[in-house]
Formats: C-alpha cells, sequence, structure tokens
C-alpha cells in the first residue's frame, strides 16, 4: 500500500511538469556571429546582390520556398544596413569597379524534418532485435513531422576576397525557425528576427566588439 | 489545486505507513516547495511549487535520531526573447530551463520537548544531489547531470495530529559543491508533510 501512495505522489508530481510550448514562435532563435579581429567603423559602403538564394534545393525533403516577399525581405536587411550609415553601392556597379567594404549575401533553406520512434511498455523486450518472450507485448508507436526554416544573412570583407575563400566572412546572422502554415505569420517573424539581428549586433555600428 | 491534490496524497502515503508501526521507526513524506538561490537561481529562478521529499527516521533515544532521506525537487524557468552573450555573438530566443534535483542524504537530528507534544528539531542531511540541468531553445536541447556532493541543515518542527500521526514543518537549505564542469547549487526547500511511527 505504502509504494502505491508513493507512486500517486509522483506521478501527480510528473504531470505537472512544465514546459509547455503555447505560440511556435518560441521556436525561434537569432543566431549572430562576428569576427573579433575586423574593424565595423571602418565599412562605409556596401553591396548586396537583388537575390536570396535558396539552398539545398536537391534535398528530397527540401521545401519549395515562394519568392513572393524576397524584396521585401532584402529591404528589409537593407534598411537595417543604411540605419548603420553605411551607403549601398549597386551590384553591378560593384562588379564594374566601384569600391566597396563589405558584400553581404542572404541565403534561404527549409526543408521537412520527420521523426519516429518506437517503445516498448514495462515488461516487453527494451533492444533490438527483440527475441524471445517480449514480443508479446505490442509496442508504442510515434512520429511527428514539422518544417523549420533558416535565413542566413553573411557579411564578407570584399577586400583581397578570392575564390573559396571561406575567412572572408566578417558577421553572419541566422534566424531559425518552425514554419507554420500561414505565409504572412512566416514572415512577419522573418523580419522580425532580422531585426533582432541587427539589434543584438550593436558592434556594427563600429563603436566596439 | 495541485498543492491541495498532492497533500492529500501526501496524507495518503502516511497513513499506508501504519502498517509498519516499530516505534522507534518514522517514516514521513512530505510537499517540498522550492527557492533557487546563487547559480541555481541564475539557471532556474523563481519560487517553485513542485518537490516531494521521503525519509525515514530511527530514534536512538528522546532527543535524537538518525536516518536517510529522499527527494525529487523540481525548479523550471522560462525567459522568452532572453539574449545570451557567445563568444563573438549572441543567440536571441525563448529559453526553457530546468533543475531536477534528486538528495539522497543520511542524517541526523536533535529534538526538544516531550515525545507527546510539539518537538521542534535542528538536522543536518549529508550525502549527494543527482542535479540534472537542462535548457531548451529553438529546436535543440542542452543537458547535463551530475552527482554534487552536498549538505543539507535543516530547522523544523514535529507536532501530534493523533493516533499515530504527527505532522511536520521543515525548512532545509540545500548546498552542493560544484561537480565537472556544473557550477555548486544550491536551494531552499519548505516541507509540509505527515509522519508516522
Amino acid at each position: 500500500m505504502r509504494k502505491y501512495g508513493l507512486a500517486v505522489l509522483l506521478v501527480m508530481l510528473a504531470a505537472c511538469y512544465p514546459g509547455d510550448v503555447s505560440s511556435i514562435s518560441e521556436f525561434d532563435v537569432v543566431m549572430t556571429k562576428y569576427a573579433s579581429d575586423f574593424n565595423f567603423g571602418q565599412v562605409a559602403r556596401f553591396t548586396m546582390p537583388d537575390t536570396i538564394i535558396h539552398l539545398n534545393t536537391d534535398d528530397p525533403d527540401a521545401i519549395d520556398i515562394p519568392r513572393d516577399n524576397d524584396e521585401e525581405t532584402l529591404d528589409s536587411v537593407r534598411v537595417q544596413l543604411t540605419r548603420l550609415g553605411w551607403t549601398e553601392v549597386d551590384w553591378e556597379d560593384a562588379e564594374a569597379g566601384d569600391p566597396v567594404d563589405v558584400a553581404i549575401l542572404n541565403f534561404v533553406t527549409a526543408k521537412e524534418n520527420s521523426q519516429w520512434w518506437i517503445s516498448y511498455p514495462p515488461g516487453g523486450c527494451w533492444s533490438y532485435p527483440c527475441w524471445g518472450w517480449g514480443w508479446y507485448w505490442p509496442p508504442i508507436i510515434g512520429s511527428t513531422s514539422y518544417d523549420a526554416g533558416t535565413y542566413f544573412m553573411v557579411m564578407a570583407d570584399v577586400e583581397g576576397i578570392a575564390a573559396g575563400d571561406s575567412t572572408a566572412a566578417v558577421w553572419g546572422g541566422a534566424i531559425n525557425g518552425v514554419l507554420s502554415s500561414s505565409s504572412a505569420s512566416n514572415y512577419q517573424r522573418l523580419l522580425n528576427g532580422i531585426s533582432q539581428a541587427f539589434t543584438q549586433s550593436q558592434y556594427l555600428k563600429g563603436t566596439s566588439n | 489545486m495541485n498543492k491541495i491534490v498532492i497533500l492529500a496524497a501526501a496524507a495518503l502515503l502516511l497513513g499506508a505507513t501504519g502498517e509498519a508501526r516499530a516505534q522507534d521507526w518514522f517514516w514521513g513524506g512530505a510537499y517540498s516547495m522550492s527557492l533557487p538561490t546563487a547559480d541555481t537561481k541564475d539557471f532556474t529562478e523563481g519560487y517553485s511549487f513542485r518537490g516531494v521529499t521521503v525519509e525515514g527516521r530511527k530514534l536512538l533515544n528522546e532527543s535524537a535520531s538518525f536516518g536517510l532521506s529522499f527527494g525529487w525537487h523540481v525548479l523550471s524557468d522560462v525567459k522568452s526573447n532572453a539574449t545570451v552573450e557567445l563568444s563573438s555573438g549572441a543567440l536571441t530566443g525563448t529559453f526553457y530551463t530546468y533543475t531536477n534535483s534528486f538528495p539522497v542524504f543520511v542524517n541526523a537530528h536533535y529534538y526538544l520537548g516531550q515525545p507527546a507534544g510539539l518537538r521542534p528539531f535542528v538536522g543536518l542531511n549529508a550525502g549527494g544531489m543527482i542535479i540534472e540541468r537542462r535548457a531548451e531553445v529553438g529546436l535543440v536541447a542542452f543537458q547535463e547531470t551530475k552527482w554534487h556532493w552536498s549538505a543539507a541543515p535543516e530547522v523544523g518542527i514535529v507536532f501530534p495530529l493523533g493516533w499515530y500521526v504527527r505532522g511536520l514543518i521543515s525548512a532545509r537549505y540545500h548546498y552542493g559543491l560544484k561537480a565537472g564542469g556544473a557550477p555548486a547549487q544550491s536551494y531552499m526547500t519548505f516541507n509540509i508533510g505527515v509522519a508516522s511511527n
């Protein structure tokens, strides 16, 4: 009888374990990194191609991302950069030799993620392959899937850049989250993430790293 | 409401202990509320209403006992849109953090007053706490579980409720030493329960 009392207590304790997610936006993450040896105070001119590059399009689980909001998305990045006091140089002019300090490239990727698991109730088989008496116990099979996407902004130091040079990146921002069925919601969360990436990167103003 | 149900379950648990009435052993269970301090508070801030403590004490004489104590104390926190500084960067998101502490103690207590009356007591628990710390942000989670050598001084009072059942109210300060890369852990618990011999 004593053990049943204890079991009741523990089950009730577990039942009120916290952690319920109330909004899909709670999965959103914004991460930024920068090169600590780069002087952002010397940056005055930037260039940015008018294209968001879609990554991993050959992945069978990749999600086809509509380009309806590409222009507005790039504009939101552009606004953040000009707020730093930087001047934009047209991409074609930069390619023609108009000097710039940094180039900003934008990427996006999204895919469906699926997970599944099998577990056995107590008294069943706990390992695979499952031999012996345990197979009488039916397993519990669960699965879940979700669409997740990531938007990348990469800032490269164009001085002395060479093809295949992976060290040219001086700043990067990534906005990652679970995609909802509402493209308007996804888009708004992306804009919020872009804004947050610059908010948490005050060193881009060149005041301090 | 949950608190009432848990208290009722604690009473059920202790009611069930009546089958073993050796006069020199007391068995008890308590609903435990926790208040984190220091590094534990930094990780999981806020008062917790989730916890349980179970213990047995063997009376050596009318004023002293030694025994065992086990517990499960849950601390948790949610930090929305929090920004954490990284090496050359930053991370922003909603952070869910959890501290699950499982104290495993031997203890000794000294009682004042008369056996049939109110009995204030002081005690010292020693042993370890298995502490699992978990942080979730976005779609990833970080978790570590460590054994922290620990001590927990305690004060409280035992009072008669009738038959073989006594009420128990106590406060206990848990302190666990650093373990590996995990910082020292500390928190108070306030315990309300019943005991029976």
